[in-house]
């Protein structure tokens, strides 16, 4: 069974963007986009709501092409086209750079996707895996708390019926102030 | 100038009590005597406690009543001076305790002026909340336990304005609780 992991920048209070949507307050300096890199890398697939995908398909599939972007964000470019894109999305005509488009029944695909064999799926942004996160779908958080407090925005965990026991399995500090949380679903 | 530190156990999502007041039987996961140790180490640096009115309330009953804890927190939590802020509140009977009726922001930037040790705030949301916005809080203090409640009190209440942090400190607990504590950046 393929694990699906939830890993998103948040702030202090909890958010990933702003309530307009912004997200100029996370960092992501050299260090950091190397461990994302380093994460990407070992991913089977990226499951992607609509906004998501479209942040996403707006910059990294030309990023490789720009003489000044660094290495890391090239290397990144290339994880991003070359590993296999689920975008779910009722609303959405098309998809692109190695993306397949599901417009129905978004949990009864990730469970199928679960269920194939192959290396570890993430998903993001956080209506998507607000989804996942209802029907017990997510088997890892992984948050990088980023040294702010938002005061408001989209948060990172949704409303939820039933508390989520969790084990911490991992921390690291990054010199920026970020600290990245990573924890596993204690009932699996 | 005295430090105002702001202590608190919190959620995964972001909560310092559940949907009902004073649900906050999740502490259990992180408590035990590395966190019993570090808060009366905590306790000792301070020679005063600030509360709003709810926080005083719950904790004035929790730690005077026959039935409450004993041993060295408690004695340090009932003879420790402390002050209360409420416009409703007709008395404050808890050992050591004075009453402010207005004006917290001027009382608690007097208090800061004079000498002494730090002084401590715990759970008092709204108090907290006003304080932050007036930059008076030195450093915050947030035990992150491991566990999405799905619905609570939020620590962090919403405001129009984004406060940058800078990361003083992390420490990991035995009990998968992560202490984290930062300072308003540009106040170190």
């Amino acid at each position: 069974m393929r694990k699906l992991i939830y890993s998103l920048s948040v702030s202090l209070d909890g958010f990933v963007e702003t309530l307009d949507r912004k997200i100029d307050w996370v960092i992501v300096d050299e260090e950091l986009h190397t461990f994302f890199n380093d994460q990407a890398r070992e991913k089977g697939a990226f499951l992607h709501g609509r906004r998501m995908y479209e942040l996403m398909a707006e910059y990294w599939p030309t990023a490789d092409l720009v003489p000044t972007n660094t290495a890391i964000e090239i290397d990144f470019a290339r994880i991003w086209k070359s590993t296999p894109k689920i975008v779910f999305s009722k609303t959405l005509d098309k998809v692109a750079w190695n993306s397949r488009l599901v417009r129905d029944n978004a949990v009864e695909e990730i469970k199928k996707l679960k269920a194939q064999p192959g290396k570890d799926m993430d998903v993001g942004g956080a209506t998507l895996a607000a989804s996942c996160i209802e029907h017990g779908l997510v088997d890892e958080y992984q948050l990088f708390v980023n040294p702010v407090v938002l005061g408001a925005g989209t948060p990172f965990f949704p409303a939820l019926p039933n508390s989520i026991n969790l084990r911490l399995i991992e921390t690291k500090k990054f010199s920026s102030g970020v600290v990245y949380l990573r924890y596993k679903s204690a009932e699996k | 100038m005295r430090k105002l530190i702001m202590w608190n156990l919190v959620t995964l999502d972001g909560y310092f009590e559940g949907a009902k007041p004073w649900e906050i039987d999740w502490h259990e996961y992180v408590w035990g005597e590395e966190l019993e140790q570090l808060s009366l180490e905590q306790l000792k640096s301070a020679d005063m406690l600030l509360f709003g009115r709810v926080t005083y309330q719950g904790m004035a009953t929790y730690w005077t009543t026959a039935t409450g804890e004993t041993g060295e927190i408690a004695d340090f939590m009932n003879s420790i001076p402390k002050v209360v802020f409420s416009r409703t509140l007709e008395k404050a009977d808890w050992n050591n305790t004075r009453l402010v009726k207005a004006n917290a922001e001027g009382e608690v930037a007097k208090l800061k002026q004079q000498s002494g040790k730090n002084i401590l705030i715990f759970g008092s949301a709204n108090l907290s909340s006003t304080l932050m916005q007036h930059g008076l809080i030195d450093e915050y203090r947030l035990a992150v336990v491991p566990v999405v409640l799905g619905a609570g009190n939020p620590l962090f209440k919403p405001s129009p304005e984004r406060v940058r942090m800078k990361l003083l400190e992390t420490k990991r607990l035995k009990s998968g609780g992560v202490i984290l504590s930062y300072a308003p950046d540009g106040k170190q």
